[in-house]
């Protein structure tokens, strides 16, 4: 499918931008590590090896975190 | 003082499935609606000096909210509104209608004898998590379709699955992660805003009976204002950067 054509101005600049990602900015960097410790956890509860997969999620989870991280800062900059 | 429950109590059964409180007022929450939005599309239709003051002031409330987003999004605008105008005034009229005198305060006593519980007619819909991550997962699918619509398929889907390179085989895992959790983060906030401002709400009128919960009420009126904008904002924020090219 090819993409449509448009005119890519849109103003990086303003304020709503910035006022709306830092009210998602709590949930938005801790649900990685929510999402890491759920999957962990129902590995965990299916092969019954507690609690390794958890621990492995876990550190996942924190890499997509700061993953996400990065991306705002990438963004705003 | 009711029990306060994070789930939507259920109030009876329909062949099997569970009708809840909140429920029962998302549906007459819908049918208003519905019938709002029918009465603007029926004036709009008709000539000028012929419509109403009602339209007029939706109408001044859609051009408001046009100009605030455009800036994000550009000429996206014209593609995009319908969708934003649509979420914004769904959210933002959904929290209000659970600020209304009555929703939670008519109760019913359900159940017998040592199960019997207080429990309200009305809750609002908001406050249910159900309905917040239907809202969620509904603006991230959006998403990913207008990701797909302005950059092609091909070019859309690399960002995720990219055999490159292992580096960006992992960035791209990361990234399918990022866009879940951009469902928790939508849902969570929402329902975590209003839901502790109905606590709020029911706390403070046990504590003090006599005015003390008016300043709150105000303070709930104003969170479910900016809570519909911030999800509208958002969503526009997420829509924008999916369709522009990574590199």
């Amino acid at each position: 499918m090819e993409g449509l054509k448009y005119d890519n101005r849109s103003n990086k600049n303003s304020p709503y931008r910035i006022i709306s990602q830092s009210f998602n900015l709590g949930f938005y960097l801790v649900a990685p590590l929510i999402i890491g410790v759920l999957i962990g956890l129902y590995l965990d509860k299916i092969f019954g090896k507690k609690p390794s997969f958890t621990l492995i999620f876990i550190l996942f989870g924190t890499i997509a975190s700061f993953y996400n991280l990065l991306k705002i800062v990438k963004e705003e900059r | 003082m009711p029990h306060i429950s994070i789930r939507a109590e259920p109030l009876f059964r329909l062949y099997g499935f569970v009708v809840t409180n909140t429920l029962v007022t998302s549906a007459i929450f819908l049918l208003l609606f519905f019938g709002v939005a029918i009465y603007y599309y029926k004036q709009a239709a008709q000539n000028y000096g012929k419509r109403s003051r009602l339209f007029y002031f939706i109408h001044y409330v859609n051009r408001t909210l046009y100009n605030f987003l455009s800036p994000i999004l550009g000429s996206k605008m014209r593609l995009v509104f319908p969708f934003l105008g649509a979420l914004f005034f769904f959210i933002l009229l959904q929290n209000w209608f659970g600020l209304l005198p009555g929703v939670g305060s008519i109760v019913l006593h359900i159940g017998e004898g040592a199960q019997k519980e207080t429990v309200p007619l009305l809750r609002g819909n908001t406050t249910d998590l159900n309905t917040t991550l239907a809202l969620g997962i509904f603006a991230v699918m959006t998403i990913q379709y207008y990701g797909v619509r302005f950059l092609g398929s091909g070019n859309y889907l690399r960002k995720f699955i990219n055999i490159g390179n292992p580096l960006s085989f992992f960035v791209g895992i990361l990234e399918i992660v990022s866009e879940f959790s951009k469902v928790i983060s939508f849902s969570f906030r929402l329902f975590g805003n209003i839901f502790a401002g109905e606590v709020l709400l029911t706390v403070i009128a046990f504590l003090i009976p006599i005015a003390a919960s008016f300043p709150f009420l105000i303070l709930e009126i104003f969170v479910g204002f900016i809570q519909a904008l911030i999800f509208t904002l958002l969503t526009a924020v997420f829509i924008n950067s999916a369709a522009t090219e990574t590199h």
